[in-house]
């Protein structure tokens, strides 16, 4: 239950629904509802938390919408989505709200979402309505739901207006006179006959913090302390966000006219642990030779996101299985060995070996735009793979027959017997030109495989070793 | 004379009854590591040689080919598909030679496997200390030349400190070079007779911990299939094997 001061007593403010089984409703005098409930929990009400708040889960919020505005009045704070031309990523508008609502039932908080033609017909409806909101069904909902102060609800109650749809009927002329002009202008929004302004939550801004001084710094020591506090700055202000952050840019400025150094690491997932983002930074200040004389150290947060926290029940043993040691691992292997080195495999229907297989930084997002493991190949291939054939001098009894005997890294290898050609060609239109290739399997005397090609010009070359 | 006949008839009992109790020591030490989980390499004949049916986890075995092209990755693969149940499978591959269309005749995930490419050896060795020593990894794979015994140490420490299995693939000079691997392999090629539809290996078992060494099999991979089996020691095979996979 919240409370708030007014005048010279405590007065509630909110309360959850079961206090109100218990007669407790806003506007009570605190000592009563203590009186009432005593075993409820009385906190301060702070609106401005509540913004804060409002406008964390405004940021979750901009992956379903590009636009997303805080609808402010009369102390009843709502989000609200420009989600036009939108909702087909999400199956349709009531796909979006499904997720609205589950996206925020994970972050513990209970939504009510509507999809509506204007701003004044949701809010009505996700306030007081059930169902669908036909401009009838709109008709029938109480004044309340036209987003008026509670002063102008009671005058209107004074007058046995209790719903939306008794207003039309009387002369509008009057009306402006009668309740003031905002009844019209409520009236007009909710019904789409005049426009209403959605004013978008900013995106948040790159969060950095910057050192400099006077007397320029060149020991390591000094500078990975001062990174030290440069990331307690950064990190507090992310995590005031409810963010963690995925990319950190650091740059160093040297006194000499050297351009100055800058480097950047990745997280697979925000992250909020100083810990774990310095280690990466001291990897990475490791391999990178830090410039004399520095007089400015400036750390960015450049790419943000929401921190992934969900919270757990007392008595949930079946957890999902906890993989933040091996994305960990991949964070410092990626900070020290740069992102082209830490990949996974990706398989793509090409005929030409290696071409049918794309290597991508696993801190890239997983796309989708081809299917995985599209290789069509059923022929065996070998699992070492030179990525330049290697020329090979080759003996075969007939021309453009199978080999015989190959020479490779000083050594003769002899040829028991080797398999039918598999022939790879490909057309002089694409890009690394017309292939023309005849693929032999063969097995040395001694048992041991190979992969050689004769190409169009009869050259032979290695391509693999079926290790 | 009877105190002569006494001591060796002494002797003998006491070095029968010490016999005995190393035998029970032995039997206990060997339940003791059983105990801790292992993992097979994915062939059930190859699991029998080995003292604890499977490669313990926390601890680096090594994979030695005889020669090139002799398969030793395709069978070190095998138990690093099997590894991928307890978390994915790091492949080290500082000459970016791994070719992953081949990795799942080997029977390994693809999406469950993660390539590290270093530039350089040194390199390569911090990754596979670091991946050896994170405890969600399933198996760490790595093709190594050349092993000082202080990087070998090292490496052995960090796999204690882990939960991977770590499978070092080694070439045949390494087979003279003492190491701190609790299971060496020595994978020899063998000639597979005038039929080429399957390919025939021999793998010796050097050095295991915990159990009886200079054992070996001669398994046969079918070329289609990818299916393993224990080579038929009587006769040429080939008849046999073509028409059970026919």
């Amino acid at each position: 239950m919240l409370y708030q001061e007014s005048g010279n007593r405590d007065q509630v403010v909110m309360s959850s629904c079961d206090a109100t089984h218990y007669g407790i409703c806003p506007g009570m005098p605190l000592a009563e509802a203590q009186a009432l409930l005593t075993s409820a929990t009385f906190l301060p009400h702070d609106p401005d938390a509540d913004l804060m708040e409002l406008q964390t889960l405004a940021c979750v919020c901009h992956q379903y919408s590009p636009v997303v505005g805080l609808e402010l009045s009369h102390n009843a704070h709502c989000l609200v989505l420009d989600v036009t031309g939108c909702t087909h990523l999400f199956d349709g508008e009531p796909g979006t709200a499904c997720q609205v609502v589950g996206d925020l039932a994970e972050r513990g908080y209970f939504a009510h979402v509507a999809t509506a033609n204007t701003i004044g017909a949701a809010w009505a409806i996700a306030r007081y309505g059930h169902r669908a909101g036909s401009d009838r069904r709109l008709r029938s909902l109480p004044v309340e739901a036209l987003r008026i102060p509670n002063k102008l609800v009671a005058r209107l109650h004074e007058f046995d207006l209790r719903t939306v749809g008794q207003l039309p009927a009387l002369p509008r002329d009057t009306l402006p006179s009668r309740f003031g002009t905002e009844l019209t202008k409520r009236l007009d929004q909710m019904f789409g006959r005049c426009t209403e302004l959605l004013v978008p939550v900013p995106r948040s801004e790159p969060v950095s913090a910057q050192w400099s001084t006077e007397e320029p710094v060149c020991h390591r020591e000094a500078v990975l302390h001062i990174c030290d506090e440069l990331l307690a700055q950064v990190l507090s202000t992310v995590r005031a966000r409810g963010e963690g952050i995925l990319r950190l840019t650091l740059h160093l400025n040297n006194e000499a006219a050297d351009p100055p150094v800058s480097f950047e690491v990745g997280l697979m997932q925000p992250g909020d642990s100083p810990v774990h983002v310095m280690g990466l930074l001291r990897l990475k200040l490791e391999a990178v030779a830090i410039p004399e004389w520095l007089y400015e150290i400036t750390m960015k947060a450049s790419v943000t996101a929401p921190l992934q926290i969900r919270q757990r029940g007392l008595f949930d043993h079946h957890e999902p299985p906890d993989d933040s040691s091996v994305r960990r691992l991949m964070d410092r292997l990626t900070a020290r060995l740069g992102r082209d080195a830490v990949v996974r495999a990706r398989l793509l229907p090409e005929a030409v070996p290696e071409q049918s297989v794309r290597y991508e930084p696993l801190t890239d997002p997983v796309s989708d735009a081809q299917p995985a493991g599209g290789s069509a190949i059923a022929s065996a291939r070998p699992l070492e793979l030179f990525p330049k054939p290697l020329p090979v001098r080759v003996m075969s009894i007939v021309p453009d027959g199978p080999p015989v005997r190959f020479h490779w890294n000083r050594r003769e290898y002899r040829v028991a017997h080797c398999t039918e050609p598999e022939r790879i060609a490909t057309g002089w239109w694409q890009d690394t030109g017309a292939i023309h290739r005849d693929y032999y399997q063969v097995e040395t005397q001694s048992g041991a495989r190979f992969w050689l090609f004769r190409d169009g010009n009869r050259e032979w070359f290695l391509h693999g070793v079926f290790e | 004379m009877f105190p002569a006949t006494f001591s060796s008839d002494h002797r003998s009992r006491t070095v029968q009854k010490l016999r005995a109790r190393l035998s029970r020591f032995q039997r206990g030490l060997r339940l003791e590591t059983r105990a801790r989980r292992t993992v097979s390499t994915g062939i059930a004949t190859l699991d029998d040689m080995l003292p604890d049916q499977g490669l313990p986890r926390s601890t680096l075995s090594e994979w030695i080919a005889a020669e090139r092209g002799s398969g030793v990755a395709m069978l070190a693969l095998r138990a690093g598909g099997q590894a991928q149940r307890e978390g994915p499978l790091i492949v080290v591959d500082s000459e970016r030679t791994f070719y992953a269309p081949a990795f799942r005749a080997a029977g390994v995930r693809i999406d469950e496997t993660i390539l590290v490419r270093p530039e350089s050896r040194n390199e390569a060795l911090w990754a596979v200390e670091q991946s050896l020593r994170c405890s969600g990894v399933g198996a760490v794979l790595c093709r190594v030349d050349r092993l000082r015994t202080q990087e070998f140490r090292r490496l052995q420490l960090a796999a204690e400190a882990g939960t991977a299995i770590g499978i070092l693939i080694r070439p045949a000079a390494a087979r003279r070079q003492p190491g701190w691997a609790d299971v060496r392999l020595l994978v020899t090629p063998v000639p597979s007779g005038s039929q080429s539809f399957f390919r025939r290996m021999e793998v010796r078992c050097i050095y295991a911990k915990g159990g009886f060494t200079d054992r070996s099999i001669q398994l046969d991979v079918s070329d289609e299939t990818g299916v393993v089996c224990l080579a038929a020691a009587v006769s040429d095979s080939a008849t046999a094997l073509r028409t059970a996979w026919a």
